[in-house]
């Protein structure tokens, strides 16, 4: 009796770090092919070499790409973070169906397919004559980086008291400098885990960057696919790697600063 | 020191009436208690006080200036909470010197000004510490600290000891008078707690569905309770039923001649006549009802009744005794000596001098 439960939790465990592989191993296997020493993506790699890295970092194209990106990634965040707190802030001294409608609204962008968002916003921009324009990918991005802001802004505010918004207010301070001085202070962590959920959306969006964006507003992952279609480099695998890394260097740093924040 | 009055103040919500008709002078430096039961309309009446909600009508004045559809952060009002609601991420000093940083008092004034908050409210020395690593007396002190330190006008607690235990609440009580006083600051208090509202305040405003149901000093509260609702609220009451025999002019009042529904008479007197038959209401307090001991002489300023006790109940320095009169009415009284639980089951005989019942209108 108590084998047989053994074997199952042991059975149980296999299963479980096999699809942990499964999700895991594909992304990981780029890194040591970016390594590798051949003029084809091969693995297990046969010599150990940099050139993937410094072919990425002496091409002006890749670098513009990776400027084009930083930028629009920043802008998407500031945009996303203060429309989304703001909206969060509303949501939160709402009451009745109307607030469960207007979540739902603006996390919509979770659940239609991107493609569909793109498609419509392209034909959107299109009237607007605004197609090929920086704004446009910046706006597009946007909508669908703010579910995450609002969410996460409207979920620390949830345990956040509201009688400190009214202690504020008989102290003498005004409504926006209630918000600076005491609300962002203590909703802090939710703000910031929600402007780097915005970063990484846009920083590797790019079904709407490819629809959208003009010539000369390349990002990254829109200069990979067009890399990728005159030729499989192992640039590639090294671009990959270097956003892999960041992606994980951001989640670090949010886990690192909650529990800093959560110990205070 | 500010003088508050309130005028005509109505809340309604959607069809429902929160406040109904509230007016109330609140003189300068006076302290009083708003008291009544659960959802009667304090925390909304000192809402509109605070500005957080906007009266349906009526209006606010205070020291004449109309403040009703003035914002909360420009009334100059200070106000303590019952969950305390100090800032999480400053510390005690930072706290308290909030409202100051907020009316631009220079540095070096206000860290004086807070220092010296802090000795009145006992914390001295605390200033460095967050807010969670105070108990909640101590934290209760630092709101209180922060909500006098600008010498507000007026100052609103709603149920601020209502967290705190016992001891505790009745030593704060003393400490918040105390700082009332010295400070002479108009103060008004929510409060759930009757002996809290009578020991501290100068007048007790008891609310009742909405409504004030009566304003009055703790002692005209408690010996002249003008309806059934005030006697039985603040304070305990038997409630017996009289009919008016007749009343005869007595001083500058009336002496009116009951009957009792236990079939006691009683001469009491009244403010105002009535005339024979009316049916009218008798209030009496446990406390002045005695029981008989051997020789219960017969007075023409006593009443005697028959109860037949049901229970007894232990109290320490008094015990409560209840009993049912032959009518049916139910009576309790209070007993000094301890020895009382052997008349459990019995019929007694119990007193009780006629100038301590209360006529009330049915
Ligand atoms: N925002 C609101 N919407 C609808 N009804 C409300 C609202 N706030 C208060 N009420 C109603 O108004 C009435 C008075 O409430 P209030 O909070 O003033 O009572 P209270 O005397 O402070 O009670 P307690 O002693 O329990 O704190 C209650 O019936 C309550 O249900
Ligand atoms: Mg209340």
């Amino acid at each position: 009796m108590l084998d047989r439960r053994r074997n199952t939790s042991i059975k149980t465990s296999i299963f479980a770090h096999c699809v942990i592989a499964f999700l895991v191993v594909p992304t990981l296997m780029v890194i040591p092919i970016s390594f590798n020493d051949n003029q084809y993506l091969k693995f297990p790699p046969t010599d150990l070499s940099l050139r993937w890295y410094e072919e990425f970092w002496s091409n002006p194209d890749w670098l513009r790409a990776t400027w084009t990106s930083l930028l629009t990634a920043c802008t998407v965040t500031v945009l996303a973070t203060v429309l989304g707190t703001m909206a969060a802030l509303g949501l939160s001294r709402m009451v009745g169906p109307g607030k469960k409608l207007l979540i739902g609204l603006i996390i919509s962008p979770l659940i239609v397919p991107t493609v569909s968002l793109a498609l419509a916003l392209y034909f959107f921009f299109a009237k607007l004559h605004m197609v090929g324009t920086w704004v446009a990918v910046i706006l597009g991005q946007t909508v669908l980086a703010l579910p995450f802001t609002v969410l996460n802004v409207h979920g620390s505010l949830q345990s956040f008291p509201a009688t400190l918004e009214r202690a504020a207010s008989t102290l003498g301070a005004g409504p926006v400098t209630t918000f600076f001085r005491i609300t962002m202070p203590i909703i802090r962590p939710g703000i910031v885990a929600g402007a780097l959920f915005a970063f990484l959306v846009s920083f590797d969006e790019f079904i709407i960057a490819l629809f959208l964006a003009g010539p000369g507003m390349t990002t990254l992952p829109v200069q990979m696919w067009n890399t990728m279609q005159l030729y499989i480099s192992p640039t590639i695998a090294a671009v990959s790697s270097m956003i892999t890394g960041i992606t994980i260097l951001a989640f670090v740093l949010m886990t690192a600063f909650g529990r800093r924040s959560k110990a205070k | 020191m500010a003088k508050l009055s309130l005028t005509n103040i109505w809340k309604t919500y959607g069809g429902a009436q929160a406040v109904r008709g509230v007016s109330l002078e609140v003189e300068s430096g006076e302290f009083v208690s708003f008291l009544g039961p659960s959802g009667s309309g304090k925390t909304t009446t000192l809402s509109m006080v605070a500005g957080f909600i906007s009266p349906t009508g009526g209006n606010i004045r205070i020291d004449g200036r109309d403040i009703t559809n003035v914002p909360p952060h420009q009334r100059n009002i200070g106000m303590v909470f019952q969950d305390y609601s100090l800032f999480p991420h400053m510390n005690v000093a930072q706290n308290v010197a909030f409202p100051l940083a907020m009316r631009s008092v220079d540095k070096a004034d206000s860290a004086r000004r807070v220092s010296d908050v802090m000795e009145i409210v006992g914390l001295h020395g605390m200033g460095q510490r967050l807010p969670i690593e105070l108990s909640g007396g101590q934290q209760q002190r630092v709101a209180i600290a922060r909500a006098i330190v600008y010498q507000p006008q007026i100052l609103l607690m709603d149920e601020p000891l209502g967290a705190l235990d016992r001891l505790l609440r009745e030593r704060l009580q003393l400490e918040i008078k105390q700082i009332q006083k010295r400070l002479g600051i108009t103060t008004l208090y929510v409060t759930h707690d009757q002996g809290e509202a009578l020991t501290m305040s100068d007048r007790v405003c008891v609310f009742n569905d909405g409504e004030i149901a009566q304003v009055g000093s703790p002692v005209s509260l408690y010996e002249r309770p003008e309806s059934r609702f005030i006697a039985g609220f603040v304070g305990e009451s038997n409630f017996l039923s009289a009919t008016v025999e007749d009343c005869v002019r007595c001083g500058d009042g009336w002496q009116c001649l009951l009957v009792l529904e236990c079939s006691a008479k009683a001469k009491v007197l009244a403010s105002q006549p009535f005339s024979a038959g009316t049916q009218l209401t008798a209030s009496i307090r446990p406390e002045h009802i005695r029981l008989c001991s051997v020789d219960c002489a017969e007075d023409a300023n006593t009443v005697f009744v028959t109860a037949k006790v049901n229970d007894v109940v232990y109290r320490g320095e008094t015990s409560t005794l209840r009993g049912q009169l032959e009518s049916g009415a139910e009576i309790s009284a209070r007993a000094t000596v301890t020895d009382v639980a052997r008349f459990t089951g019995e019929t007694v005989r119990l007193r009780w001098p006629t100038d301590k019942i209360v006529l009330l209108n049915k």
